[in-house]
């Protein structure tokens, strides 16, 4: 992600081409974070404004506003530039209210944390 | 301002010096580079090809492969995603910027691989070593 030469700067790995456009911004930890992107160096750390967290729990989502983000490159897994002619999600995805994405977020984690003790009280039976 | 000639023989020294480090740290440089530039420079021949990039949180992406950098970011395009159930927020990504530092395979094209090649270079950088 060194410095390109600006005719080459399309061809370059640098986040230039995607500057001022609306990105997805896959973290380390799975959040999803969306905006616009202002500004960039060759760690990936990341300015991104007018930034929301994508919040996707099975066909329910959520979209939590919040503001001016600067992301530590480390935390970065993927920068992904949206194809603003085709739909965001599925159509089969609602919209939440932020409360109530938070309670099947937990309800999601909940269940996580039955399967594995399900699992694991059932291990001595050596399914796999 | 006049210069003595004893401190005009200081900053001549303090010169060389100075040249002697860097030649000596831009050597040093050159080799680590060499290392990582092989796969760098495998990476840039396989430019314009299709590969799928499969990431350390399972997420697999098949896309053209655009350009890769000293780190092995690499940058897809009209990428779709292998799962794309499992993925639904990644389903108006057409092109996209990923960083070579979560990157777990990157599955090449079966034509995409000169064995003798790879083999041949990576000989010759364990002589170097």
């Amino acid at each position: 992600m060194s410095w390109a030469a600006p005719d080459d700067i399309f061809f370059s790995t640098s986040l230039a081409a995607y500057l001022d456009k609306k990105l997805l911004v896959l973290l380390r930890d799975g959040r999803k974070l969306m905006g616009l992107l202002r500004s960039f160096d060759q760690f990936a750390n990341a300015v991104i404004e007018e930034a929301y967290e994508r919040v996707i729990v099975g066909d329910l989502y959520c979209d939590i506003p919040l503001g001016l983000y600067i992301i530590r490159g480390e935390n970065v897994v993927l920068i992904g530039e949206l194809d603003v002619e085709k739909e965001e999600l599925p159509a089969q995805m609602v919209q939440v209210s932020e409360a109530e994405i938070k309670r099947a977020q937990k309800a999601e984690k909940e269940e996580m944390l039955l399967k594995g003790l399900m699992r694991k009280r059932m291990e001595f039976l050596d399914l796999d | 301002m006049a210069v003595t000639e004893a401190q005009y023989c200081k900053v001549s020294q303090l010169f060389a010096k100075l040249l002697n480090n860097e030649q000596r740290e831009g050597g040093r440089k050159e080799s680590a580079e060499e290392k990582i530039m092989l796969f760098f420079s495998y990476f840039k021949d396989l430019v314009g090809q299709e590969v799928t990039v499969e990431l350390k949180n399972d997420l697999a992406i098949r896309g053209t492969l655009h350009s890769v950098d000293q780190y092995l970011n690499i940058k897809l395009e009209n990428t779709r995603v292998v799962d794309q159930d499992k993925f639904p927020h990644m389903l108006s990504v057409r092109n996209c910027f990923i960083r070579g530092s979560v990157v777990r395979y990157v599955q090449l094209p079966p034509d995409g691989v000169d064995v003798d090649l790879l083999h041949d270079a990576a000989r010759r950088e364990a002589r170097g070593a």
